[in-house]
């Protein structure tokens, strides 16, 4: 079972949709998205209907990217089991929503118009995430009791 | 059809038409009544069977028959197939597809920095001396291009929603009243905002040369979203049991609407006015009381932050282009600013329904103001980032001071 966060579970995600054609059926998205879990960061690329690569990178890295989503680790793990739970999130656990409350936000760049490409894609990026409810996780850090 | 015209020989039938002349337009639904005519002016036999085995039309045998003289054999000018435009293109697929960009091959590509041309001619066809003009009054590449046009182009249409059917409606439940009636507002003058952009594209796309068609196929996207923002907002305000509020004071619209130039409205709508849109739509999204609301404003989204990269990405292949313009659009700006300001206060059913929503009812509405205070901010930082990405570095120096003041210190 791939570990949250890893190469492999991000693979995993990529495998997923991949299979069918649910990114194609969003249309098209070119961005390069970052993700930071505690001091692990990892890189996925979007190119045209595909998520293409997949790669962890050092965290000064993420500034290459379009954006970085952060949040702590339990953040990560709650959305997380509440997609594998119903299937797609609930409102508290969408990546907008999440975005939206986080006074530092979810989504970060240092440039702002790259940063919009989380709005732009949004759909994608949700369809990707939506994703792990159909692998199993397993969770690097346990949610504090 | 061939020059060379063979020799046939059939039986004559009544009328004057040969029978395998006859049988040949029957079964090609020719009327009898031409093939006569034809044959009454000379057209030999011969002729009229070549025009029967091409597939020709009447209509298009007649035409030729014209061009060749009376009696004569079929002379084809075939001039317009001799022009001196670039042959031999050939465009490449690539992962999207074949995009607008993708024909971008030889001259094609050239877009030239004066389009004078007030044809409809396409770029690259040959001009035809004489063409009707269309009176387009923009003909400088600066004043409306970007680069990412032909890519914004293509991801509009590959990401287009339908609000009908990809809104999942059903999951709209009873809202109390305040907040229900809080969404009603909000959305009237989201309403109000795309009919504002409808109305402006539409004055001024038709000012755009064809020699910049990406940017005509771009506007034409951007008219289309606004309309199906507009149609999916009504419909949010009109189906769980509100209805629509009160019409919005109007300000922020007035500079769009006195616009002088392309660049004044494209600044004013997809540099400014967008970037609190896109912030709006962020707010709707996260603040989702329900699936329908959360992926409208979410789509919706998407669409504005395709606007706000034109916006952007035009600013400042303007300002690299003609640098001098550089105070010319801060001030179409510091206008913005000032209409946008003074809607913020004027508009007090706005005000208060963001401040029901953000504060999740009336009964919170001092903690919604609150953070209506926040998210102004929010709004505030994301724009002047934008402008400055846009080549306007520091603007925050000249923002408009009501703006300004909700970057102070709490």
């Amino acid at each position: 079972m791939p570990k949250f966060p890893s190469v492999e579970w991000f693979e995993a995600l990529r495998d997923v949709v991949s299979r069918d054609d649910r990114l194609h059926k969003l249309g098209t998205c070119d961005a390069v998205m970052g993700v930071k879990v505690a001091d692990q960061a990892f890189e996925i690329t979007f190119e045209a209907f595909d998520c293409t690569t997949v790669r962890q990178i050092p965290v000064a890295g993420l500034a290459k990217a379009d954006f970085y989503l952060e949040a702590p680790p339990e953040v990560w793990q709650e959305m997380l089991e509440n997609i594998k739970q119903h299937g797609t999130p609930d409102r508290p656990y969408t990546l907008n929503t999440i975005d939206f409350l986080d006074p530092e936000g979810f989504a970060k760049s240092d440039d702002q118009s790259k940063k919009d490409s989380f709005y732009r894609y949004g759909q994608t990026f949700q369809q990707f995430f939506n994703a792990s409810a159909e692998i199993e996780t397993v969770f690097a850090v346990p949610q504090p009791a | 059809m061939t020059q060379e015209v063979t020799s046939k020989t059939a039986a004559s039938t009544a009328g004057g038409i040969p029978a395998d002349l006859r049988e040949k337009a029957e079964a090609n639904n020719w009327p009898l009544a031409f093939i006569e005519r034809a044959l009454a002016r000379g057209a030999p036999p011969e002729v009229l069977h070549q025009a029967l085995d091409a597939g020709l039309t009447p209509l298009e045998a007649m035409q030729a028959l014209a061009g060749s003289g009376a009696g004569g054999g079929l002379e084809l000018g075939m001039a317009w197939s001799k022009v001196d435009t670039e042959r031999g293109i050939r465009a490449k697929l690539g992962k999207k597809g074949l995009t607008i960009d993708a024909i971008n091959v030889g001259s094609y590509g050239d877009v030239p920095d004066l389009w004078p041309d007030q044809s409809m001619r396409p770029r690259g066809a040959y001009v035809r001396p004489g063409a009707v003009s269309m009176g387009y009054t923009i003909y400088s590449k600066a004043e409306v291009w970007a680069d990412n046009l032909g890519s914004l182009y293509e991801e509009a249409i590959q990401r287009r929603w339908a609000p009908a059917t990809d809104i999942p409606w059903h999951t709209i439940t009873p809202l109390p009243e305040d907040r229900e009636r809080a969404m009603g507002q909000i959305c009237t003058e989201l309403c109000e905002y795309n009919y504002m952009v409808i109305l402006a594209l539409g004055k001024w796309i038709r000012e755009v040369g064809y020699g910049y068609h990406e940017v005509k196929l771009f506007l034409s996207t951007v008219l289309f979203d606004a309309g199906r923002h507009f149609e999916a907002f009504r419909k949010r305000a009109l189906a769980n049991g509100g209805g629509l509020g009160m019409q919005g004071t109007g300000d922020r619209l007035v500079p769009i609407r006195d616009a002088m130039c392309y660049s004044e409205m494209a600044t004013l709508v997809f540099l400014m006015n967008d970037s609190f849109v896109l912030s709006l739509y962020e707010l709707g999204a996260g603040l989702a009381q329900n699936e329908a609301e959360s992926r409208l404003f979410s789509l919706a989204a998407q669409d504005k932050a395709r606007h706000v990269a034109y916006g952007v990405e035009h600013t400042r292949f303007l300002l690299e282009h003609q640098p001098q313009r550089r105070e010319e659009i801060r001030k179409y700006l510091s206008k913005g600013e000032e209409y946008l300001a003074k809607d913020d206060v004027q508009d007090v059913p706005m005000r208060e329904a963001l401040a029901i929503h953000l504060g999740g009812g009336l009964e919170q509405i001092g903690e919604g103001f609150r953070k209506l205070k926040d998210f102004r901010r929010r709004q505030v930082l994301a724009y002047l980032d934008r402008v400055e990405t846009a080549g306007l570095q520091d603007h925050r120096a000249s923002l408009w001071p009501e703006l300004a003041a909700y970057l102070e210190p709490a």
